[in-house]
């Protein structure tokens, strides 16, 4: 293991000398390259990745795409679904400007769309700002490669007051088999006091993609602004997804943070929320759905810092098949946050003989002023359901689709974009039926 | 004006009851340790530190078996090669392993026949402690396994245990005695590889109490041990090893004190139990070692392994503790659930004040199929302690139709103590049904003022609230306990209101 985790550090090194096309200042990417020398993967002797081990990741030499041709039908097919939004297409770790909508454009709304290989120097020092304050609590080696390494990404600011109703649609979208593609973008979104985004970021490929995608997010949301993100991961089963998510809230400020995994053969999302100010509130909303022998992992961490803050998660687990599920979330309310309402929930179903569950809802208190609970649960469909259903005539294998669809729709119901909630209702209908192996 | 006189004698009395309140606080706040006295014993005291010459020592004082040395050096080898753990929600400073003693014996000539010819200072200590040992014993219905500092002094009620076949005795004496059945169950639960502490434990463990309950016997009293550290920096190594044979039942309890020492004095116990078929196992514990004083220096370090096996079916094991003494308590009572249809139960209360630290919480392995767990757990940090509750449920492949509910609830009293909860639930089969649910609160300044209205003082409006918080577990206690437990939870909790 030592050996593939060698070869695939001196790639990254390798990669960093002899490219040149970099979008971070040199300086910044140094610093993440000498992270990386030294850093090691995390192994499972590491709590927070106790459950997900790494080799079959890391087995694979990733390297990068030159920028393909595609087949404007397959992104089409792709933004059709959320046509009343501004796309911005990525292919292969690349952005195409041909398919997506002229950003410039957007600036007349009040919101400054930039790609960081189009930026000036002086604000590539603003968003190599907002990524130094981010402090992770788990600073894993993916982040440091994905910024040693950076090549394109997005640089959103949106100006004070401004309300944006059309949401983004970040489209991020894998073509290449044989090699795997490395993918890795860097997003930081600022929203100036007052501001309104909506934004969905999806993870997708065509059919066969061989990847590693290893996006960055940072979220700077200041007084008052909202920020709502849809992540959908529905990557080929060829692909490997580690994404980290950083979001810092000043008074008052509000996060919807919404995740659907349902792709990839391995992911692992990290978020962490950091409350820097008072008053704020961030909504964390997941389902991880597995088939075949996927591996799903999603790691929270929310860090009350501040007084008079709300955070609500709620993650669901589907698990078919072999594939396996890992919930790992901790809230940390420090000693003077008080008045702290925090609440965090993970329910799985485990649909087949061989699927498992592993979870690990965390709570570390140091304030007493404060509401927080959390629960979690694994089992199976309820017997007693099914045979109820079954006695009006419906067949076992509808009533379990019915009940699991019922499981799923808590959560998606809480997406407020139309298009959006149908097209994930959609997407999760079609995988229960093509997964067909219930254990019922 | 006479509305203004008015006033002002009511924030006169006000001001009167809250320094009432303060006096009274303050008064129990510097209550001393209740049990802080050192028995003046000669002790029979081996040089200080560990090596393989000391483990051979105290094999060979204890005149063992081949195989007990063996199994001692076997443990020490290996403790050799390990290294501290640090993974809990712990900080404290390392301990010089090298800097204890090993073995401590009150000094004897020969041994006592009977309690007329024990060290009347020994029986005075406990008198002091309050362990029934003469006519009281017979009242109370307690066999006691008295232990001071590693070798048990005396042993009551072996008579009418005898009769039924009951082996109730000091773990060094089943040894001499009883080879057989040490031989076949010491370290099948938790092995001398296990972890750092019960590997140490495994090498130079000094005394404890062993039991067994022949088949089809049902124990007709609570055997009781009370555990004391006595000696001054002497590391305490207690192992016990309790069989519940087929459709047996015994119910065991656990009580510890210390007196005060400034110097943090260790305790790595190992405690092993095993339930064959049908048998039931209930194992109680209240633990009040000297939890250090209120600026954080002394106090017990409590790192103890206890590990119990429902090996048969339809067998049962459950774990009892209310923990409000020591520095550092760091243990996880566990259950390894293998016979079909066998049940763990964990209820804890775990009480920290001052700069006390508590990690704990227990396992559950559900191996058998249509075994259940349940898990109460009842955290209670004030001052500027931190308690956490670390638990693991799981169920492996092949275990059908296992059940698991957890209920970890927290509260906290002043806002510079830590409340944590870290549960681990790792399921492996679809037919389980696991649910963990936890929450937490803080004692009302609401329910603390309507008590307050009703003539309640605020002292005791909060040793009210909290034993009713604390009610599920304390239930399961054996009603001496029970008393002793609530009278416990007060004394280590007032003083931390206000």
């Amino acid at each position: 293991m030592t050996e593939t985790l060698n070869i695939f550090k001196d790639w990254v090194q390798d990669q960093s000398r002899k490219g040149s096309d970099f979008v971070l200042s040199k300086d910044f990417r140094q610093r993440s390259l000498s992270e990386v020398r030294t850093e090691n993967f995390p192994t499972r002797k590491n709590e927070e990745w106790r459950y997900t081990p790494l080799s079959s990741v890391f087995d694979r030499q990733p390297s990068f795409a030159a920028e393909a041709e595609v087949n404007p039908a397959d992104v089409e097919q792709l933004t059709a679904a959320f046509a009343d939004a501004h796309h911005l297409v990525f292919i292969d770790g690349h952005f195409n400007r041909t398919l997506s909508d002229e950003i410039s454009v957007l600036a007349r709304d009040g919101i400054a769309i930039n790609l960081l290989e189009d930026l000036e120097p002086g604000s590539q020092d603003e968003v190599e700002r907002v990524i130094k304050n981010a402090k992770l609590t788990d600073d894993n080696i993916f982040r440091h490669i994905t910024q040693g390494l950076a090549r394109t990404g997005l640089f959103i600011e949106l100006q004070k007051n401004i309300e944006i109703t059309k949401p983004l649609h970040l489209l991020f979208l894998g073509t290449q088999s044989g090699k795997t593609t490395l993918s890795n973008p860097i997003n930081v979104v600022h929203l100036n006091p007052n501001s309104r985004l909506k934004i969905i970021q999806q993870f997708a490929s065509v059919t066969a993609t061989k990847a590693l995608t290893i996006p960055a997010d940072y979220f700077q949301i200041d007084e008052g602004a909202a920020l709502e993100i849809y992540k959908l991961g529905l990557e080929s089963d060829e692909t490997d997804h580690l994404s980290n998510t950083y979001a810092q809230l000043a008074d008052a400020g509000s996060l919807n943070h919404h995740q659907y995994l349902f792709g990839s053969r391995f992911t692992r999302t990290n978020t962490e929320i950091n409350f820097a100010g008072s008053g704020s509130e961030v909504v964390l909303r997941g389902i991880y759905l597995g088939d075949k022998s996927q591996h799903l992992d999603i790691r929270t961490y929310v860090d009350h810092a501040q007084p008079n803050c709300m955070s609500d998660q709620h993650f669901r687990g589907i698990m078919n098949d072999h594939s396996r599920g890992v919930f790992n979330g901790l809230v940390l309310v420090r000693e003077h946050a008080q008045k702290t309402n925090a609440q965090q929930s993970n329910k799985n179903l485990l649909l087949s003989r061989d699927a498992r569950v592993d979870t690990k809802p965390q709570l570390e208190i140091h304030a007493d002023d404060v509401k927080c609970a959390h629960g979690a649960t694994i089992g199976e469909l309820d017997e007693n359901a099914l045979f109820y259903l079954q006695s009006r005539g419906i067949s076992k294998q509808d009533a379990a689709l019915m009940l699991t669809r019922a499981f799923a729709t808590e959560i998606t119901q809480e997406v407020k974009l139309d298009s959006l909630r149908e097209y994930i209702q959609a997407e999760i209908e079609a995988r229960l039926m093509e997964a067909q192996n219930f254990h019922v | 004006m006479k509305k203004e006189k008015g006033t002002m004698a009511l924030e006169e009395k006000e001001k009167k009851t809250r320094s009432d309140e303060q006096k009274a606080l303050q008064k129990i706040a510097d209550q001393d340790y209740k049990y802080g006295f050192v028995t003046d014993i000669e002790m029979e005291d081996f040089p200080k530190g560990l090596n393989e010459e000391i483990v051979r020592m105290i094999s060979a004082k204890k005149m063992e078996p081949e195989f007990m040395t063996e199994w001692r050096l076997k443990a020490f080898r290996h403790w050799l090669k390990m290294s501290e753990p640090k993974w809990p929600h712990l900080t404290y400073p390392e301990v010089n392993f090298n800097d204890l003693y090993y073995y401590a014996a009150p000094k004897k000539k020969d041994g006592p026949k009977s309690l007329d010819e024990v060290d009347p200072e020994l029986l005075a200590t406990f008198e002091k402690l309050g362990v029934p040992l003469e006519e009281r014993e017979l009242l109370a219905g307690v066999a006691v396994d008295a232990v001071i500092d590693s070798v048990s002094v005396a042993t009551t009620f072996k008579g009418k245990l005898n009769e039924m076949g009951i082996i109730f005795c000091p773990i060094s004496e089943a040894i001499k005695d009883h080879p057989e059945l040490v031989q076949k169950y010491l370290g099948t639960v938790v092995p001398y590889t296990d972890n750092f502490y019960a590997t140490l434990n495994s090498a130079v463990f000094s005394d404890g109490s062993f039991v067994y309950i022949p088949p089809g016997v049902r124990c007709p009293m609570e055997l009781s041990s009370y555990f004391r550290i006595n000696a001054s920096k002497t590391g305490q190594f207690e192992r016990t090893l309790i069989i519940a044979d087929k459709d047996s039942y015994v119910s065991y309890l656990e009580g510890c004190t210390a007196p005060m020492r400034d110097e943090n004095q260790l305790h790595a116990a190992v405690v092993e139990l095993i339930a064959l078929d049908d048998a039931e196992i209930k194992y109680s514990t209240v633990q009040n070692w000297y939890a250090g004083n209120k600026e954080g220096v002394g106090g017990i370090y409590n790192f103890v392994t206890k590990r119990g096996i429902c090996a048969g079916k339809n067998s049962k094991i459950s774990w009892t503790q209310v923990e409000t003494g020591s520095a550092i308590t760091w243990k996880y009572p566990s259950c390894i659930l293998k016979g079909d249809h066998s049940v763990g139960e964990f209820y804890s209360v775990a009480l920290t004040n001052n700069y006390q630290q508590a990690d704990t919480g227990t396992k559950m392995i559900h191996l058998g199929n249509d075994t259940r767990s349940l898990i109460v757990s009842k955290g209670i940090s004030a001052g500027k302690s931190n308690n956490a509750y670390r638990g693991l449920v799981k169920i492996s492949k092949k275990a059908e139709n296992a059940r698991n509910y957890s209920q970890c609830d927290s509260l906290l009293i002043g806002d510079q103590c830590g409340a944590h909860t870290y549960p681990y639930l790792e399921v492996e089969n679809p037919s389980a049904q696991v649910e963990h649910e936890a929450t937490t609160s803080k004692v009302s300044e609401d329910q603390i003022f309507y008590l307050n209205q009703r003539g309640i003082s605020t002292e005791d409006a909060v040793g009210m609230i909290v034993s009713g918080y604390a009610r599920e577990v304390f239930q399961q206690l054996p009603m001496e306990f029970a008393v002793e437990a609530q009278a416990l939870m007060s004394v280590s909790l007032e003083g931390s209101v206000g």
